[in-house]
């Protein structure tokens, strides 16, 4: 049976931002590819099983992220790029971000545990709610919540961003420090 | 201004409250809530890196791929 053009059409519109949570967890994009590609191999195996007019993203994200669970996970050597190649294999960097900005927040993801990345990823960068973040990493939406929080804390450590909010200085002090820097 | 206990304050002197064991000690909440800033500033980084990644689109191969399995019967 020929697969509905409609249905193809929400699979191929969610490719890109499937393949950017990809990347997000494998930190390689060839490997990224290869498991976007397994992802839609079986997606579409069981399209049956998908119910028009449900979620098609948390669908495939769902498989997605099985799927790195359980054949990914144990290739941690591969996420830390000690050498580097996968910044070599990045077709562009973000503009707007300075590319030692954009290196040291890679490096500083692929720090976190994986269960805290994904739910940073799938939350405040794929757009998820908590509900669906928490049903495609199959957990509480508590569990999701304290991820999160964890993921956002490690990575403020890690890159050395103070919460300026409830420990740093007054709004006038930052004033001055923040125009102190950029002289 | 609201106090708070911390554990470096004195041991107050024994009271009539019941003895709790070790195991029953609430303990404080590990979790630390990050500011605003720094929050939007991880936002903003993490989009950054994502719609990087987003803007790349479809792979060609890929889209073969999805292409040629929905044409088959």
């Amino acid at each position: 049976m020929k697969l509905d053009p409609a249905i193809r059409d929400q699979v191929l519109a969610t490719v890109p931002s499937l393949r950017a949570f990809a990347i997000s967890l494998c930190g390689n994009i060839d490997r990224a590819d290869d498991l976007v590609q397994e992802t839609l191999l079986r997606a579409l195996a069981h399209i049956d099983s998908f119910q028009p007019g449900t979620n098609m993203p948390a669908w495939l994200f769902t498989i997605l992220r099985n799927l790195f669970r359980s054949e990914y996970r144990k290739r941690r050597r591969e996420v830390e790029d000690a050498d580097g190649r996968y910044a070599d294999t990045l077709k562009s960097h973000p503009e707007q971000t300075g590319r030692v900005e954009f290196e040291e927040f890679r490096a500083a993801l692929a720090k976190l545990p994986a269960d805290q990345r994904e739910a940073l990823i799938l939350v405040g960068a794929s757009g998820f709610s908590y509900d669906d973040a928490a049903a495609i990493c199959g957990c509480a939406v508590g569990t999701i919540k304290s991820r999160v929080n964890r993921a956002r804390t490690r990575l403020a450590d890690l890159l050395s961003i103070d919460s300026v909010d409830d420990f740093g200085p007054d709004r006038a002090t930052r004033a001055v420090l923040a125009g102190g820097g950029r002289g | 201004m609201k106090s708070r206990k911390t554990n470096l304050e004195a041991i107050e002197p024994a009271s009539e409250k019941p003895e709790l064991h070790n195991s029953m000690v609430r303990r404080p909440h590990k979790e630390i809530r990050l500011g605003r800033e720094a929050q939007h500033r991880i936002g903003e980084l993490l989009r950054t890196m994502y719609n990087s990644y987003v803007n790349e689109g479809v792979p060609q191969h890929l889209n073969d791929l999805v292409r040629r399995i929905g044409e088959q019967e």
